[in-house]
């Protein structure tokens, strides 16, 4: 059964709200200025990210019989193949996961929260973006593949962050009593949810070594053997996601028996869950996940396929970007009080909603065979409950919490949004501009 | 602008109040270090794992691939008259080979002698093809002998190979394990099904002897080989 991608649904999502932020922190001159450098950091990580899965999307739509793994990028276990547009796509998403990943600790660094401040630190934080976005992908294009991993360091380290804001935001909510500090648990929470689903989802997985048995599968395909530091770096990468949703499950749960549900201990429990579940798929597949060294290269079951869309797909590209905007509306990153920023607002939030629910029904018909009259009803139920509660939709996204009061920070200077504006522009260029010249001379080959 | 209104250069004034609390400190050092316990056995087994899959990959990969063969051989005795031409049918049934055994080629064997027992008389003439049918086969392979024909009574043989590759002769082969080295040679479904053969008797014989028929002799060799992986 052929299920359809949902790689361009994020990649068009991504990139609106990306687009969207970027106006909406570039024009708030009177709103808080450490919010607005965190709404362009946010603005950013959404254009890296649609234009990650514009790659990906690209390559699926062109190379519909190519194999083409996560493991690819992530692990950096790719081969450059002699065609010069493949590569050059894939040299690029290399290099957008380098900017994914600095902008994301750079993120960490602002949100929920600014753990630096002082004269230099804005200028360091953009020159550290600036200057890993630049260095990181010809290393990686140079430096062989597989040196990628060692961006597991600073992903660890990003995911340590919100875990220890996380931990003191719980702590002083139930240990000692301070309700204010919920926000700042929250805000971990959901934003290491954000960025971190993809490995939660294999928690149980890591830590019963069935992800390595997966790993060994890819291992088997490396031309070299791989060294110990290269395995360290594949470790840490689970682990980065291992280690806040067992945090975040064990304080959510704690929370949860003594106060009551919460967005944030759903959001947790159903990916622990999913997490759960997916060792025991692990366990089934097992066989298959080995077959390329132990008997000859199996496919997936289509079963496995259809699991595979209906949790890492919905989550990662569906739930991630609404879960991006909450946060971002939540923790008032974008000024939302004139009325001109309220109607971009409104389109943005019914955007994403159409966006998401249309593409969900699209989804569930190309994995249940329901008539296309059915859905087309069902999206019209949707598009009628989107337009007729949008007051309230948008009133829920921007509710009065004491959420936005927890986000606080440094006083940065006008010209720094404008000149973080046309950095990442370069940077993006750049990384286009070097992918295809690389890409065409050979390089890696 | 006095001194005391200039900010610092930098200040992690929040990042110290973060770890200003030594429940929250206490409770992140256990997580580390559990984080460090975790790295510590996956990345071990990990490099285990490589190891032993390194060892599959870049180990020696060279096999011998030999076969142990059977047969199964039908016969048939048939009398045909002067520019007769008959098909004969062999069925061969995927239930007829042994446990393991894959049909590796498929020999015919025609044979005949001149029976009117006059002296003289001139061996006949008989022609004989193999056409093609729904059976799977190599039937393009240049080895084949699909037809041929006999005048002086000599046997006419023919031969179609079934499975692809098989020769009857070991060869070497690479791959990781003794699984993906026989993996060719398992193929199920060749040289089942219905083989033929055309058979066509032109008698020659002197004006004053009659001599109209013949009796020709069918002789079919399924030969089937199972695989067998040594390293080599």
């Amino acid at each position: 059964m052929a299920t359809e991608s949902l790689a361009p649904v994020a990649a068009i999502t991504d990139l609106i709200l990306g687009t969207l932020t970027i106006i909406l922190a570039n024009r708030a001159v009177n709103h808080d200025p450490h919010k607005r450098f965190t709404a362009l950091l946010f603005g950013w990580t959404f254009i890296f990210i649609g234009a990650y899965y514009m790659m990906i999307s690209v390559i699926e739509l062109q190379y519909p019989d190519g194999v083409f793994g996560w493991s690819l990028i992530q692990f950096g276990t790719f081969t450059p193949t002699g065609d010069g547009t493949f590569d050059a796509l894939v040299f690029m998403l290399y290099g957008l996961q380098a900017g994914i990943n600095i902008l994301t600790l750079a993120l960490a660094l602002h949100l929920p929260f600014d753990l630096g401040s002082g004269r230099g630190w804005t200028s360091a934080i953009i020159g550290g973006v600036g200057a890993y976005a630049v260095i990181m992908p010809i290393v990686v294009m140079f430096g062989g593949f597989s040196i990628t991993v060692i961006q597991s360091i600073m992903i660890f380290a990003t995911s340590a962050i919100w875990t220890m804001i996380y931990i003191r935001g719980i702590v002083a909510e139930l240990v000692n009593g301070d309700e204010e500090a919920r926000s700042a648990s929250k805000g971990a929470g959901l934003l290491l949810i954000a960025f971190y689903s993809g490995t939660m989802i294999w928690w149980l997985s890591t830590v019963m070594l069935a992800n390595n048995e997966w790993f060994s599968g890819v291992i088997a395909q490396m031309s070299e053997s791989s060294s110990i530091f290269y395995l360290l770096g594949v470790e840490t990468l689970w682990v980065a996601g291992l280690m806040p949703l067992m945090v975040v499950f064990l304080g959510e749960g704690y929370r949860t028996f003594k106060k009551g549900v919460s967005l944030l201990s759903v959001v947790i429990f159903v990916v622990a869950v999913i997490g759960f579940i997916n060792y025991f798929i692990d366990i089934a597949v097992s066989d298959i996940l080995v077959s390329c060294y132990e008997t000859e290269c199996q496919e997936l079951p289509a079963a496995y396929r259809v699991w595979e869309t209906l949790t890492t797909g919905v989550l990662s590209f569906l739930f991630v970007p609404m879960l991006f905007v909450y946060i971002l509306i939540q923790y008032r990153l974008i000024d939302t009080s004139s009325d001109e920023n309220r109607n971009l607002l409104r389109i943005m939030i019914l955007l994403l909603l159409l966006i998401v629910s249309s593409s969900f029904i699209e989804m569930i018909q190309s994995l249940i065979p329901v008539p296309q009259m059915v859905t087309a009803s069902l999206l019209a139920i949707a598009v009628a409950f989107f337009i007729g509660w949008e007051e309230r939709i948008t009133g829920w996204f921007v509710d009065e919490s004491a959420d936005g009061e927890t986000v606080s920070g440094d006083h940065i200077l006008a010209q720094s949004f404008s000149k973080f504006t046309v950095l990442m522009s370069v940077v993006l260029v750049y990384i286009i501009t070097i992918s295809w010249l690389f890409a065409a001379m050979g390089v890696g080959a | 602008m006095s001194g005391e209104d200039v900010a610092p250069e930098f200040d992690f004034t929040a990042l110290t109040e973060l770890l200003d609390d030594r429940t929250s400190n206490i409770t992140m050092a256990v997580v580390l270090a559990l984080v460090v316990v975790v790295i510590a056995y996956t990345t071990v087994d990990l490099a285990n794992l490589n190891e032993e899959v390194r060892g599959l990959v870049e180990g020696e990969n060279n096999w011998n691939v030999s076969f142990e063969l059977q047969s199964m051989t039908f016969e048939e005795t048939i009398v045909m008259t002067d520019g007769e031409q008959r098909q004969l049918d062999f069925d061969i049934e995927e239930g007829d080979l042994s446990e393991g055994y894959r049909v590796g080629h498929i020999r015919a064997i025609v044979s005949y002698g001149e029976t009117s027992g006059l002296p003289g008389d001139p061996a006949d003439s008989v022609a004989a093809n193999l056409p093609q049918t729904d059976m799977q086969a190599q039937w393009d392979d240049n080895n084949n002998t699909l037809s041929g024909s006999s005048n002086d009574a000599t046997d006419i043989e023919l031969l179609l190979r079934a499975h692809p590759g098989f020769t009857g002769q070991a060869v070497n082969a690479t791959g990781l394990n003794e699984f993906q080295v026989l993996q060719p040679w398992l193929i199920e479904g060749f040289g089942t099904g219905t083989f033929s053969v055309v058979l066509e008797l032109n008698t020659q014989s002197q004006p004053f002897l009659n001599d109209g028929d013949e009796e020709i002799v069918v002789n079919v060799e399924v030969v089937m080989f199972k695989p067998l992986a040594n390293e080599a």
